[in-house]
């Protein structure tokens, strides 16, 4: 049965796909231990900076057992992560998953919401420019986009900030968000960040559908669709908007990896406490075993989505399912 | 009729609309509260212990919660606060504190002389692992005794003369008896003017209560604090407009000029705190030849180093760690730059082709960075090649600085004594100049010996006179510390140093 195949086919995929990512977060494992363990001094002195005293750091050596060589303290963390114990701060010895948990939550709604805000503030100026093709809306819309694409989000940021925070205040400058906020200040303490990182993320996929767009216009459905008498708004929306789509799918996958990225700096110049600015927090307290269960955690995140896109992209797209 | 895709469109509109419109706050926790922004996070790190704070994030809450013996004004004079006087034996090596009466800790218990011998016995205790040890070396915890009551002697082998001074820094605050380190972990308890109901480590901010029983009638001023950090420093700013604070402690440089034209906003600046120094040890060469250290004292324009990185706000540095405005200062006068004269220092020195060496710096300070590279343009005009070597700044405290010869620092405002001695004196733990001089110790303990103020002053300006002639540190500008506070706020003074805030006189207006 055709159908039979095509299940075990993409579970085949599945496994295959899901060891390859588990090797891939084993590399990962290595490097992010490794680079640190490379790092001048070690985990005690780096932790206690300054005000390190030697019985200080005889006792935080014993505490991380760095009397022991480095293969072996790497081999125990990995047991540890394998058996989902990513271990405990340095600093408060509070597990890690409880200091991250509650944090990586936000940044999944902010990224989420920030996903969503990106699909108008890519499609309507690309619908627009391609219906005006070679007007000087388009090439409007075109010149905005390049520098969208070139400004860094740490910019962006800025720019949103003065703008709508000092200049017009509209929005709140920080956005702390607490357990059992109203969603309506929810919503608005989000907005900065999310936006700042919706710019980002339609400017990359604008493009891309403003030239979609154009060629499902020329096409001969569409023209067809044209002779038949539908409104150029039916067209659009119901023939030329859902086949222009597809292909732009690659630079969603893209775009998602990069939220993974982009909310360490958006985070942090929201100061919003979320899995970014736990990063960096604990990247300048030297608070290792956080900093390397972060870098873990955001490996993690984005291998997982692309594995999905991948199994996603096969899944409706029968010729590369057949190659796989 | 209306089709799908287009009401889809305008639901996200409607909702990007609604986010848009202004909404009021409608109680967020500590709306009501004084709000108080720092500029660094202490993550994990953050702790209610005054024995192992890092000085960051904590001092937004342990001056809040906790009160010490004495409190150090602006020039680093002792305020009495749990101790109401202090006395010091005929032969200096004893000191006699009277404390408070009728004060109480935040679980209700009366504060006595046990809470204070606790207290210093446990910073000197090692297993507490606090910064303290090496700051308060001279106290014997065997030698801290309660008199009565209220009534506690410290003993020392050597007479200590700025005794109160001395033994007040951002670890002594006075904990309760017998409080435990890791009971700090659930809430500080201390006799301060805000009390903590509870403290949530992670939370994006803390709020802090108005101590009802405070012992000073009529403080603090403000109901609640709520403390957060913000990291960026625009958005420092804008937070101060969009009124997320109430009290920045520090502003960044480069907002100043944008705020300091907005009337919602008061800009509140120190003179003189930190001492920014550029570094070189005195026992390696070329900086082992005493007129090397001068030529490159003399070609730095102190002047035009305030201007660019401190936007003129610093104040003018003449290599002594005291800052100039300061009382006890060896002089006002800050050297002229000399390039000729410099240039004829370094000949006379063996090096008439001037000299090359690495100088390494990072952002770890505001300014740090900024001084080390206007340096290298000054110093290549009398033929010092600098190559400037830019550490990473998460390891620069504890692998580069005080490993490398040539090198930039900063030091948190401290008292005169102290802060000729701190990096300075032959057992100091950090001495980034290898300035191991007898007679420059000697001087400094005869100033320790010296109860008589003036002739005090006298012997510590002859020390810096010393540093600033002959030793390892260039000390061209002393960094302020800014302040922003919203307009509808008074009560606010801030301190030179970061490590002594200080917020029960606050209040702010609704």
């Amino acid at each position: 049965m055709a159908g039979d195949r095509r299940v075990r086919g993409v579970v085949r995929l599945v496994v295959r796909r899901a060891l390859l990512a588990a090797l891939t977060l084993w590399l990962v494992s290595l490097v992010t231990f490794w680079s640190i363990e490379a790092m001048p001094g070690d985990a005690a002195t780096r932790f206690l900076g300054r005000d390190a005293t030697p019985e200080a750091v005889a006792r935080l050596r014993e505490r991380l057992h760095l009397d022991r060589p480095a293969p072996e303290r790497y081999g125990r963390w990995l047991a540890g992560i394998v058996q989902g114990d990513l271990g405990p701060s340095l600093a408060s010895n509070r597990p890690v998953a409880v200091i991250v948990g509650p944090r990586l939550w936000n940044t999944l709604t902010l990224a989420g919401l920030a996903f969503l805000l990106h699909l108008p503030v890519a499609l309507i100026p690309a619908a627009v420019a391609a219906l005006n093709r070679d007007r000087p809306v388009d090439h409007a819309i075109a010149a905005v986009n390049l520098i969208a694409v070139s400004l860094p989000s740490f910019l962006i940021a800025t720019l949103l900030l003065v703008g709508l925070v000092m200049i017009v205040p509209v929005f709140p400058a920080v956005s702390s968000v607490y357990p059992g906020m109203p969603p309506a200040q929810r919503l608005r303490a989000l907005a900065l960040p999310a936006l700042t990182l919706a710019i980002v993320m339609a400017a990359y996929a604008l493009r891309m559908l403003r030239d979609n767009l154009v060629e499902v216009l020329d096409s001969e459905y569409v023209r067809m669709a044209e002779l038949k008498g539908l409104s150029q708004r039916r067209i659009l929306l119901r023939h030329a908007l859902p086949n222009a789509l597809g292909p732009t799918l690659n630079i969603t996958a893209l775009n998602v990896a990069y939220l993974v990225s982009g909310v360490v700096i958006v985070e942090k110049v929201f100061a919003f406490p979320g899995f970014g600015t736990t990063l960096v927090d604990s990247i300048l307290v030297s608070d290792t075993p956080v900093v390397q269960a972060c870098v873990l955690i955001a490996a993690a995140v984005y291998i997982a989505a692309n594995l999905l896109a991948d199994v996603g992209a096969l899944l409706f797209h029968p010729r590369l399912r057949e190659a796989a | 009729m209306m089709r799908r895709p287009v009401f889809l469109l305008l639901a996200v509109g409607a909702i990007v609309v609604s986010a848009l419109r202004p909404i009021p706050a409608i109680g967020a926790p500590g709306d009501e509260c004084v709000k108080l922004v720092g500029h660094a996070a202490s993550g994990e790190k953050l702790s209610m212990d005054p024995a192992v704070n890092t000085a960051i994030e904590d001092l937004l809450y342990l001056p809040n919660i906790y009160d010490a013996l004495v409190d150090l004004d602006a020039s680093f004079r002792p305020v009495p606060v749990l101790a109401e006087s202090w006395q010091q034996s005929p032969d200096g090596r004893q000191w006699t504190f009277r404390l408070r009466r009728g004060v109480k800790f935040h679980d209700g218990r009366d504060f006595t002389s046990a809470d204070v011998v606790y207290t210093f016995k446990r910073l000197l205790d090692p297993a507490t692992a606090s910064g303290a040890r090496a700051t308060l070396g001279f106290l014997d915890p065997e030698q801290i005794e309660a008199v009565d009551s209220h009534t506690v002697r410290f003993t020392t082998k050597q007479p200590v003369v700025d005794f109160p001074v001395a033994t007040r820094n951002k670890f002594t605050y006075i904990i309760p008896n017998g409080m435990k380190s890791e009971d700090f972990a659930k809430r500080g308890i201390g006799t301060g003017p805000f009390l903590q109901e509870s403290f949530t480590l992670g939370a994006p901010f803390n709020i802090l209560k108005r101590n009802p029983r405070y012992w000073q009638a009529g403080f603090p001023k403000a109901e609640c604090l709520r403390t957060s950090i913000v990291g960026e420093p625009v958005t420092r700013a804008a937070a101060i407009l969009s009124g997320d604070a109430d009290v920045v402690v520090l502003v960044d440089m480069a907002t100043v000029p944008n705020l300091s034209k907005n009337p919602k906003v008061q800009l509140l600046r120190t003179g003189g705190a930190s001492a920014m120094v550029i570094a070189m040890w005195v026992d390696t060469k070329p900086f082992n030849d005493k007129r090397v250290r001068q030529a490159l004292k003399l070609v730095i324009d102190r002047k035009a180093i305030n201007d660019t990185v401190f936007l003129g706000m610093g104040e003018l540095g003449n290599d002594s760690p005291v800052p100039p405005s300061n009382p006890v200062a060896y002089s006002t006068e800050i050297p002229k730059r000399d390039v000729a004269k410099a240039k004829a220092l370094l000949t006379e020195a063996g090096y008439p082709g001037g000299i090359q060496v690495d100088l390494y710096s990072s952002t770890n300070l505001p300014g740090m960075l900024g001084i080390a590279q206007a340096f290298v343009q000054m110093a290549a005009e009398a033929g010092i090649r600098i190559n400037l070597v830019q550490a990473p700044p998460a390891t620069y405290w504890s692998e580069t600085w005080l490993k490398v010869p040539f090198m930039t620092s900063g030091w948190a405002a401290r008292p005169p004594a102290e802060a000729l001695g701190v990096a300075y004196r032959k057992t100091a733990k950090w001495p980034e100049t290898h300035w191991f001089r007898d007679d420059y110790d000697a001087l400094l303990d005869r100033a320790d010996g010296t109860a008589d103020p003036a002739r005090r002053a006298d012997i510590l300006k002859q020390a810096q006179r010393m540093l600033a002639e002959e030793g390892g540190a260039i000390i061209p500008v002393f960094a302020p510390v800014i302040a922003g506070v919203r307009a509808e706020c008074s009560g606010y003074v801030p301190h030179p140093s970061l490590n002594y805030l200080d917020f029960k006189s606050v209040s702010c207006k609704r």
